[in-house]
């Protein structure tokens, strides 16, 4: 107790405790899945260093184990197949990482954020975050990475990042040069980076190098965000690209969004097993080439309560996948969510199945509070 | 701006420059801009809008005319430049004739002839021999709420590095 008095003593700490239920259909009934996390956030200044951390503990409850396979269409399902996953209570680190500025230079290794990308549904530029179906948390987690960051005094600023691998054969390496202007911010890059896949023909995860030349971009146009980013994949020759625009209302109570992403590894139609399983495994963005998704916004009495509607839709298969959802703020501290998800369309057994159709229908609640 | 509390807004971080606006999200570690529009939008659900922070220099925005006086107070009406692009047709300001601060300031819109806002500053304190209110009330005189804005320490005269104000800072601690 003492070690924990004297963290609070040395640090600025912080943190939440969340509870998350989610009900959904899986194996003909609604089982019950929820979590208790703690997030325990400490972050101290030294003059030209820092320290920042988040980690804690998430414990899960009722059903705990799945079996991937209800998620993907029955025409794959095959006697004995199965793809066990098990959500495990344990401790976690999202973000762990040192920094140290000097003049214009600041270099931080560890596990932290890239926040690469303007899009907001969809970030093809940021190459080494994933998120799989299982996963629900609402935060991203850190990349183990050395970040090298040079601001010009001009508005520009240079950014290397560095995934270190046992090898330098598994190293990851990406650069790019970000420009702040007045009514644009651009970036271009490169990457030279290890891209997890599973092979069609194994299932088994496959490392594989590739060269992307990244570039994303936001801009103001009358009362519009437009905004976009991308990669060119020049070992596929294929791109992956989202392109977005945003409105405000004038009194901020009012948002919509509407954003399409290409992505150049998805498949028109005809999805094969490996196909869905990189979808669920968070490795490729989507499972069909083009989404669309779409949000209204609206919020009440200073954004203490707010309602949104999402839809994601494959415009390909014809399915999508619409999230009504409401979001109170009952004070300064805490949050209630509630997401119900609701898939619409038409399977087609012939082409593979289709995107959301065997996404299960269900809901999920988030109770936070901030401490 | 780094906004420290409540603890659900912890770690946000607002950049103004001209009429462009960034935000950091700690979350994600991204720094994303707002549309120009946002500088007319409420700042954090309180009653101060962006653009209401800009006001330290009047004269960039506003033409001044009806200057009358008394013993104390010096008052002044300020009508916005054609190019300002604000969201208020007239301000009125009573200004301390000693510090030279305004202590009321009311904001007209939409051609009426009661305030819609009024921002008082108060609490003047002298430091670095300027005179700094180191409280800020606005009133939101159509809904009847009020938000204030304290100065806890503040330092003049201190030296900024070259992109200082580079977005690109807003992601570092």
């Amino acid at each position: 107790m003492n070690y924990l008095f004297a963290l609070i003593m040395v640090f600025n700490i912080g943190g939440y405790i969340e509870y998350s239920g989610l009900n959904w259909k899986t194996e003909n009934n609604f089982p019950y899945t929820c979590y208790e996390k703690l997030n325990i956030n400490i972050s101290e200044n030294y003059s030209k260093s820092f320290i920042k951390a988040n980690f804690g503990y998430m414990n899960y409850d009722g059903k705990t184990r799945y079996d991937l396979v209800n998620y993907i269409p029955p025409v794959f399902h095959v006697p004995g197949f199965s793809i066990p996953y098990t959500l495990t209570s344990e401790p976690f680190l999202r973000n762990g990482y040192v920094g140290l500025k000097w003049n214009i230079f600041y270099i931080s290794l560890g596990k932290q954020q890239m926040g690469w990308g303007t899009g907001y549904a969809y970030n093809p530029t940021n190459l080494f975050q994933y998120k799989t179906i299982m996963d629900m948390n609402e935060e991203l987690d850190g990349v183990n990475s050395v970040k090298l960051k040079i601001n010009f005094p001009f508005d520009l600023s240079l950014e290397t990042v560095m995934l270190p691998g046992a090898i330098i054969d598994s190293t990851s390496f990406a650069g790019k040069i970000k420009g702040y202007f007045p009514l644009l911010d651009f970036s271009t890059g490169f990457a030279y980076y290890i891209q997890t896949h599973l092979d069609s023909l194994t299932l088994n995860p496959v490392n594989d190098r590739y060269k992307s030349i990244l570039a994303d971009f936001s801009t103001n146009i009358f009362n519009f965000n437009i905004y976009g980013e991308g990669l060119f994949n020049l070992n596929k020759k294929a791109p992956v690209a989202v392109i977005g625009c945003g409105y405000t209302g004038t009194d901020n109570s009012f948002l919509l969004n509407f954003e399409y992403l290409y992505n150049g590894y998805g498949a028109e139609s005809n999805y094969n097993i490996a196909d869905w399983l990189d979808f669920l495994s968070g490795y490729e963005l989507s499972l069909g080439k083009h989404e669309l998704i779409f949000n209204v916004e609206k919020s009440y009495n200073n954004e203490y309560v707010k309602f949104n509607l999402t839809t994601l839709v494959n415009p390909i298969d014809k399915t999508g996948l619409i999230l009504p959802g409401v979001n109170i703020n009952p004070n300064d501290n805490s949050t209630i969510v509630l997401t119900p998800f609701i898939p619409y369309g038409k399977d087609d057994p012939s082409n593979g199945g289709t995107e959301y159709t065997n996404f299960p229908i269900g809901w999920q609640f988030r109770i936070k509070v901030n401490f | 701006m780094n906004f420290i509390s409540p603890k659900i807004v912890n770690g946000i971080k607002f950049l103004l420059v001209g009429n462009n606006i960034w935000v950091y999200f700690p979350e994600t570690g991204r720094v994303r801009r707002l549309t120009s529009r946002a500088k007319k939008q409420k700042m954090m659900g309180s009653d101060f809008t962006y653009e209401d922070m800009e006001f330290y220099n009047l004269k960039e925005k506003f033409l001044p005319s009806d200057l009358k006086e008394d013993k104390n107070y010096y008052y002044l009406k300020l009508i916005p430049k054609s190019n300002s692009n604000l969201s208020y047709d007239k301000l009125t300001l009573k200004i301390d004739k000693e510090t030279f601060i305004p202590l009321k300031i009311d904001f007209y819109k939409n051609g009426n002839n009661s305030p819609y806002k009024t921002l008082l500053q108060q609490n003047i304190k002298i430091v670095d021999d300027i005179a700094t209110p180191m409280k800020t009330i606005i009133l939101d005189n159509e809904t009847g709420s009020k938000s204030s804005f304290e100065i806890d320490t503040i330092n003049y005269n201190i030296k900024i590095e070259p992109g200082t104000f580079n977005p690109s800072n807003l992601q570092e601690n």
